[in-house]
């Protein structure tokens, strides 16, 4: 049942990988921020990969492309599909906390799902949705 | 022979009376520890009134809102474990005071609301890890507001 979820989470963090390298084009002028939300999920696929080996599992492989809500063909559509995959990925992790008893699962998955909802923060910033925050990440209704 | 006697009535007694003396000086069961949970509420219910007071501070009323439902989904949590004995509802905060500078009482207020609500996360059982967790990161996006 863990390990479900972080196939799950694992899923989320390859379309985020993915996202990041599609929508890099459109944001020249964020370069920057779209560099670190890349490394970051880099690092947590990592990671994530590396636990389930641990537990024996094999971890799922990435789709070969990924279909983002709306076609990305320009800045503002770019911010919509990085804040579709941060809330994405907010949820999945999300599912994780609600799933484990192992501590060091739950210090990962809780470290994942805040900085994903803090990103998603930014590019709904970036993008001026109103409320820029997300009451709470991860939950369907919030 | 009569000090036998004397003896064996006292020892009948005394097997009698042990458990009524025991009985009656067993101390009631102590109150169960505070909820956890409550603690994360009263501290959403200040966040919450402290940016209402704030309204200068771009931010503040989105604060002072997600605070809010922070508040009412752990006070639910904490009414549905443990139902309260009375329909009282929870002392709402007092005003507090206008802090000299506002934008840093609320950061402050944000940050120790992050570190509160995620140190208790690992204590939780699961079903309760992920509504902390998610308020933990909720409070974490907040500061993003300020920022």
């Amino acid at each position: 049942m863990t390990v479900d979820a972080v196939q799950t989470a694992l899923g989320t963090e390859h379309a985020a990988l993915w996202t990041y390298g599609l929508v890099s084009a459109f944001l020249g002028n964020q370069a920057a921020a779209v560099a670190e939300g890349a490394n970051a999920h880099r690092a947590r696929r990592d990671t994530t990969e590396r636990w389930l080996r641990d537990k024996g599992a094999t971890p799922n492989p990435p789709a070969a492309a990924y279909l983002p809500p709306a076609p990305v063909s320009d800045g503002p559509s770019a911010l919509a599909a990085l804040i579709a995959v941060e809330q994405d990925t907010c949820a999945a992790w999300h599912g994780v906390l609600e799933r484990t008893d192992e501590a060091t699962l739950r210090t990962s998955a809780l470290d994942a799902l805040t900085t994903a909802a803090v990103r998603a923060t930014r590019w709904r910033k970036a993008a001026g949705t109103n409320p820029a925050s997300i009451t709470m990440p991860g939950v369907a209704s919030g | 022979m009569i000090s036998e006697s004397v003896s064996r009535r006292r020892v009948l007694f005394a097997v009698a009376a042990a458990p009524l003396a025991v009985a009656c000086t067993t101390e009631p069961p102590p109150p169960p520890p505070p909820d956890p949970l409550s603690a994360l509420a009263a501290q959403a219910r200040a966040d919450a009134a402290l940016a209402q007071t704030l309204a200068a501070v771009p931010g503040a009323a989105e604060i002072a809102k997600a605070r809010d439902t922070h508040a009412r989904l752990l006070q639910a949590e904490v009414d549905r474990e443990r139902p309260p004995l009375s329909s009282t509802a929870p002392p709402a905060p007092t005003a507090p005071p206008t802090p000299p500078d506002p934008q840093a009482a609320l950061r402050t207020a944000l940050d120790e609301a992050v570190r509160d609500a995620s140190a208790v996360v690992s204590t939780l059982p699961t079903y309760r890890a992920g509504l902390v967790g998610s308020v933990a990161a909720g409070c974490a996006s907040l500061r993003e507001v300020l920022a």
